[in-house]
């Protein structure tokens, strides 16, 4: 029998809210907000309320899917960043480098948000740089 | 009073009476409900005091149902104020737990406390101290009768108004164990819908609180919107009390509300 | 009481009724506006009776507090959210 709490932060919004995942071993069986957090203090929004649900569902995606003749096909990282680099490259040398928008996230860091603005601006040469709070 | 807690979990422990306690420790600076087993753990043990008296509780009689479910045969202890004791009679009752594998090992309430809560008892039967608190009147209540009918309609929908619709009330709740939810019925309370119809919404959760809610006050402070849902179940509690004559934890046998027989 | 043709369910009603009556006051609705009465099948008279005699009740009590909630600054409809 192993019973333990993990405290970790909410992976729907930027807010940051604090819980507990309640593992029952092995299997995540619920979730209950910190009350000590500073951020939350004890409260959730549905989504928070029910991560244990949708963290372990059968639904979730688990690796790169890439489109073919209208269905999904399984594929590795590598496979699926070169295409979409290779897309990309397409996309701006016969459109434009105004024709790609990249969105950030309010859930990674600083310097992440900083490499996609670089990315953005650097490499493909545009300003479509938005986050996403205004998806 | 810790010392006291501890001092009883390790005998229990040592003892091999019970597989485990159900509490609270501290942990990466924060009170975390946890499952004690070994020993050496114990000192890392608190009873959810953290600025303030009984500002970290968390509902550890849940935490109890889930490991019964998945281990029958096994016994627990498991930290209680008077309210959870309370709870715990309550749950015998409605065969959610067994007391023969529960070890309650109690704490009584300070009367800040107890007086905060409008709490009628601030101790448990089965407590490591004697009780420090007298029981207290729920001043809440007591202010919201005196207004009028008018006043209280106003109030009370302005606050319904503010809800969110989480569901952190039924997800907190230490007496909510049902499979099927009538929060999660589409003909009263249809999926997707915001917000949620007011007053429906809080009275159908009020009504399934009758002769249930052990007032242990966990869905005001889970409230995202502060909605004094504390204050809405102790009247019904109140209610049930008067026309039934029945507290949840305190008296025998199911509430009189909520069973079909003929009397 | 307890000759309902459904066994017990009268008695679950007056339960039922008294406590609702109780929470409404609680939050504001007149407890006047729930009301229960035993009428069988047979007795038609005391049915017309009954439901004209609450009619009256409820039109002097007004509109119910629930619909006069809708102000017109106030956004009624609701957002259905996918």
């Amino acid at each position: 029998m192993e019973f333990k709490t993990v405290l970790t932060v909410c992976p729907y919004c930027g807010c940051g809210c604090n819980f507990y995942l309640e593992v029952l071993d092995g299997k995540v069986i619920g979730t209950i907000p910190c009350k000590t957090s500073p951020v939350n203090e004890g409260k959730l929004c549905i989504k928070g309320w029910n991560v244990h649900e949708f963290i372990q569902d059968p639904d979730r995606l688990t690796m790169p899917l890439i489109r073919e003749n209208g269905s999904f096909r399984e594929a590795g990282w590598d496979e699926a960043l070169d295409l979409v680099a290779s897309k990309l490259k397409k996309i701006k040398e016969q459109h434009g480098p105004d024709s790609i928008g990249l969105f950030a996230s309010a859930k990674i860091t600083n310097e992440e948000n900083y490499v996609i603005q670089k990315f953005a601006r650097a490499v493909i040469g545009t300003n479509n740089v938005d986050h996403c709070a205004r998806l | 009073m810790i010392e006291k807690v501890i001092e009883r979990v390790k005998e229990l422990l040592e003892g091999g009476e019970i597989k485990g306690f159900v509490g609270l420790c501290n942990k990466n600076g924060h009170t975390a409900p946890y499952l004690f087993t070994e020993v050496a753990e114990l000192d890392h043990l608190v009873v959810g005091d953290f600025q303030n008296p009984g500002d970290a509780r968390y509902p550890l009689n849940k935490l109890l149902i889930d490991l019964y479910r998945a281990y029958p045969e096994e016994k627990f202890g498991v930290l209680v104020r008077g309210c959870d004791e309370r709870g715990l009679n309550d749950l015998y009752v409605w065969n959610q737990l067994t007391p023969k594998n529960v070890v309650a090992v109690g704490i009584p309430c300070p009367q800040e406390l107890a007086d905060a809560c409008g709490c009628p008892k601030p101790y448990p039967d089965n407590s490591v101290a004697e009780p420090i608190a007298e029981g207290a009147e729920a001043q809440d209540l007591i202010r919201m009768e005196a207004l009028g009918v008018k006043e209280r309609f106003t109030q009370w929908m302005e606050v319904f108004s503010k809800c969110i619709k989480c569901y952190g009330c039924r997800d907190i709740c230490p007496m909510c164990f049902c499979k099927e939810c009538s929060l999660e019925l589409d003909e009263l309370i249809p999926r997707g819908e915001m917000p949620p119809e007011i007053p429906i919404f809080h009275l159908v959760r009020a009504v399934h609180m009758a002769g249930r809610c052990i007032d242990c006050g966990l869905c005001n402070e889970a409230c995202p919107v502060d909605i004094p849902l504390r204050t809405l179940y102790k009247k019904v509690g109140d209610i049930v009390y008067r026309k039934f004559n029945y507290r949840p934890g305190f008296d025998k046998g199911k509430s009189p509300l909520n069973v079909l027989e003929n009397k | 009481m307890g000759d309902c043709h459904y066994l017990y369910g009268n008695v679950a009603t007056e339960k039922r009724i008294k406590f609702m009556k109780q929470l409404l006051e609680f939050v504001g609705i007149e407890g006047e506006r729930l009301r229960r009465k035993w009428v069988s099948s047979a007795e038609a008279p005391e049915f017309v009776e009954e439901i004209t005699d609450f009619v009256n009740t409820l039109k002097a009590l007004g509109p119910s507090p629930l619909k006069r909630e809708q102000k017109p600054d106030q956004p009624s409809a609701k957002v259905a959210v996918a």
